[in-house]
C-alpha cells in the first residue's frame, strides 16, 4: 500500500446518481488514461460518508452540530453495499479496467454523546455488519476489504478506551484499522500502542494563515521518523491556497525518497459538496506523476 | 428553522458546557467545541473534546452549517482569529464571550482595584490588540459582572453583562453542620497568586495556634472531585484580590455554603443588595475568620441565604432566557 486516495459520498445518492454522476467522477482516479493508454491509478481506496438525506452527519466534528442517528448509519451501509451502489459502482469499473485487486477502507461513524458501553457495542455492530456484508456480496470478487479509517482527526482522551477496544476487535476480525491524524493530535505518537495498523498525518500546511511550509516539511520528518504515513491535501476551502498542494506533492516525492513507507492518503479538503476535481484540472496529471514516480 | 449554535473553543470553568446543555434544554440547537483541555475535565454531553488542528479543518463546514458563533475567551476557531472575517463575510451572527485574563489589562486593573494582580497570560499590548481585531467583526460581547465590563467595554458596540450560570438543581445543598467538630474550611488555589492564598494560608496558620480548624486547600483535583471536597465544607473561600467572585463561588453557594471572598465596592453595587458573600480582603481575612470562628452560628443562615441566590441570579433557567435575547440582537 502506498498511495490511497480519499473519496467522500453523499448519503443521499441514488443507484442512479452513482452508476452516472459518481461513477464518473470517480472513474478518472481509478483510471488514468495518457500516452501509454489505460493504467491504475489509485488502487487503493479509502470511502468516506458525506451527508445523510436528512443533512446530518457521521463522523467528524460537523456531527456534532448535526449528528446522525444510529438509525441513519445504515443509510452509509446502504450507500456502500445495495445493489448498483458505492461499492458496485467501483468495482465494476475496476473489473472493466482489469484492476485487482482494489484494496478499500471505509470510514466509520463516530459516537456521540453516548455512554462507552453503549458507543463500543453500536460501532462494532455496524463494523461486523460491513464485515459480513462484504464477505457475503464480494468475498469472491478478488477485492480485499483492508479496514477501517477511524471516524476522526483527534481522539481525546475520553476516546482512547473506545478506539484501543475497537481496533482491537478488528485486528482479531483479520482486518487493518487507520487514523487519519494531525501532526499534533494527542497521542499521535502512541499510534501503534493504541492499536491502528496505520496512521497517516495532516501538517495543517494551506498556504495562508499561521501555518508555515515548516509545517509541512516537520511533518515530513516527524512521519518519518514515527512510521507514520503522510497526508497529501489538495485544499479548495478558506483557508487554502491552490498552490499548496504543489508543496505537498514535493513533500510526498521527499517523503519515499527519504524512506518514509507508510500510506500517503490523498484528500479534497473540503469534500463537503462533493467537488473533486477531474482530468481538466491541473492537479489532476501532477498527482499521477507523483504517485507512479514520473515527477 | 432553529439557529444552529456552535459554541467554541474553549471550555472556561464548565461554563460551555452549562450554556450548550441550558439552551438545548431550552428547546435550541447548541453544541460546544473544546480544545482546552486540563486537569478539571469538565465534561457535558453537549461539548465535544477537541483539539485547534482538528477545529480548524472543520472551519469551512462550520460556516455552512452554523448560524450563529459564540466564542469565549477571545478565541476562535483559528489561533489567530484569521477565520473572523471569514464567518462576518458569510453573514453569520457572532458573539465574543470574555471571562477574565484574556482581557483583564494591568494597567486598567491598577486603576480599577487596589490590590494588584499578577500578570495574566497575554502583555496589554496583546490584549489590547486582540480586542480591536475582534471587535472590527463582532459587534456583541459577554462579560460576566461589573468588573470586567470596563476592560471591553470602549471595544465593542454593545456589552453584555450575563452572570456566571449554574445548574443549581444539579447540588443537594449541605448547610454548614456546626458544633460536632472543628470547622472546615476550604479553598481552591487554582492560581494562588490571583487568589491570595498566601493570605489566606497566613490566616489560618496564625488561627490554628487559639482553635480547632480543619483546612483544607484543593490543589489539582478534577472538577468532580474538587465538589465532593467543597461539599463537606463549613466555609469556602475563594478570592481576596480580584474584587469579583466566579464559578467556584456561585457552585459553593448552590451546596449551601458561606462564601469568602473580596468584592470590590462598585462591583458590589452592582449586585443585587441580599449578596451574601461575607466581605474579607488581605487585611480583614484574618479578623474575618476569627469572628466566624468565634461565631459560627450565622453560618446556617448564610448558606441558606447564598443558595437562595445562585437560584435567582446564576441559575440556567434564569440565564439561558437571557442569552437567546441577546443572541434574538445580533
Amino acid at each position: 500500500m502506498q498511495h490511497l486516495l480519499m473519496m467522500e459520498n453523499a448519503l443521499a445518492a441514488s443507484a442512479h446518481d452513482m452508476q452516472h454522476r459518481w461513477s464518473s467522477k470517480a472513474a478518472p482516479w481509478l483510471v488514468h488514461t495518457g500516452a501509454q493508454g489505460k493504467t491504475v491509478f489509485f488502487a487503493d481506496w479509502i470511502l468516506s460518508p458525506g451527508a445523510t438525506g436528512k443533512g446530518n452527519f457521521l463522523n467528524g466534528l460537523r456531527g456534532g452540530i448535526r449528528p446522525a442517528s444510529p438509525a441513519e448509519w445504515m443509510e452509509w451501509t446502504q450507500l456502500l453495499f445495495n445493489k448498483g451502489m458505492a461499492l458496485d459502482t467501483l468495482l465494476s469499473l475496476s473489473n472493466r479496467y482489469g484492476i485487482k485487486p482494489l484494496s478499500l477502507w471505509i470510514m466509520l461513524p463516530y459516537c456521540y454523546e453516548q455512554q462507552e458501553r453503549v458507543r463500543l457495542k453500536a460501532l462494532l455492530e455496524w463494523a461486523g455488519t460491513v464485515r459480513s456484508l462484504w464477505v457475503k456480496r464480494f468475498g469472491l470478487s478478488g477485492h480485499r476489504l483492508e479496514g477501517f479509517v477511524w471516524g476522526r482527526e483527534a481522539i481525546p482522551d475520553g476516546d482512547i478506551q473506545l478506539v484501543q477496544a475497537f481496533n482491537e476487535w478488528v485486528r482479531n476480525c483479520g482486518l487493518n484499522t487507520m487514523w487519519l491524524a494531525n501532526y499534533g493530535s494527542t497521542h499521535v505518537q502512541e499510534w501503534n500502542r493504541i492499536g491502528f495498523t496505520h496512521v497517516s498525518i495532516f501538517s495543517n500546511y494551506t498556504g495562508k494563515g499561521p501555518y508555515t511550509k515548516q509545517w509541512l516539511d516537520a511533518a515530513m520528518s516527524y512521519a518519518i521518523i514515527h512510521h507514520m504515513g503522510l497526508q497529501s491535501v489538495y485544499g479548495a476551502g478558506l483557508r487554502f491556497e491552490e498552490s499548496s498542494h504543489g508543496d505537498y506533492l514535493n513533500a510526498v516525492a521527499s517523503y519515499r525518497l527519504s524512506g518514509g513507507e507508510g500510506p500517503v492518503v490523498h484528500r479534497f479538503i473540503p469534500c463537503s459538496r462533493g467537488e473533486v476535481p477531474g482530468p481538466s484540472s491541473p492537479i489532476y496529471e501532477a498527482m499521477y506523476r507523483t504517485v507512479h514516480g514520473g515527477g | 428553522m432553529k439557529l444552529r449554535i456552535i459554541h467554541a473553543p474553549s471550555e472556561i470553568a464548565g461554563q460551555m458546557g452549562m450554556l450548550c446543555d441550558g439552551l438545548r434544554t431550552a428547546g435550541a440547537h447548541a453544541v460546544g467545541y473544546n480544545w482546552f483541555q486540563s486537569y478539571l475535565r469538565y465534561r457535558s454531553p453537549a461539548v465535544m473534546q477537541t483539539d485547534a488542528y482538528e477545529l480548524a479543518l472543520s472551519l469551512d463546514t462550520f460556516i455552512r452549517i452554523g448560524d450563529l458563533f459564540h466564542f469565549h475567551n477571545g478565541n476562535s476557531f483559528l489561533t489567530d482569529n484569521a477565520d473572523i472575517p471569514f464567518i462576518h463575510a458569510a453573514g453569520k451572527k457572532m458573539i465574543m464571550h470574555h471571562w477574565g485574563s484574556d482581557v483583564r489589562t494591568s494597567w486598567r486593573t491598577k486603576k480599577l482595584n487596589r490590590y494588584g494582580l499578577p500578570p495574566g497570560y497575554m502583555s496589554d499590548k496583546d490584549i489590547h490588540e486582540r480586542l480591536v481585531r475582534l471587535s472590527r467583526h463582532i459587534q456583541h460581547a459577554v462579560v460576566q459582572d461589573a468588573e470586567l465590563y470596563p476592560h471591553v467595554k470602549d471595544y465593542y458596540r454593545h456589552v453584555h453583562i450575563v452572570p456566571v450560570a449554574c445548574e443549581v438543581r444539579r447540588f443537594r445543598p449541605v448547610y454548614p453542620v456546626l458544633g460536632s467538630r472543628p470547622l472546615r474550611i476550604v479553598h481552591a488555589p487554582t492560581r494562588p497568586a490571583f487568589k491570595g492564598s498566601r493570605y489566606v494560608e497566613a490566616a489560618i496558620t496564625s488561627l490554628k495556634r487559639q482553635y480547632p480548624i480543619d483546612y483544607i486547600s484543593v490543589q489539582k483535583k478534577s472538577h468532580q472531585e474538587a465538589l465532593r471536597i467543597y461539599a463537606s465544607a463549613d466555609v469556602i473561600i475563594d478570592q481576596l484580590l480580584c474584587g469579583s467572585y466566579g464559578v467556584l463561588t456561585v457552585e459553593a453557594m448552590a451546596m449551601g455554603k458561606p462564601v469568602i471572598a473580596y468584592i470590590r465596592e462598585d462591583v458590589r453595587r452592582s449586585q443585587p443588595a441580599e449578596l451574601p458573600i461575607i466581605q474579607a480582603d488581605p487585611q480583614s481575612i484574618h479578623a474575618v475568620l476569627r469572628g466566624i470562628l468565634q461565631q459560627p452560628d450565622r453560618l446556617q443562615v448564610i448558606g441558606r441565604a447564598s443558595r437562595v441566590y445562585v437560584e435567582r441570579r446564576h441559575d440556567t433557567r434564569v440565564i439561558i432566557p437571557q442569552l437567546q435575547a441577546i443572541y434574538n440582537q445580533i
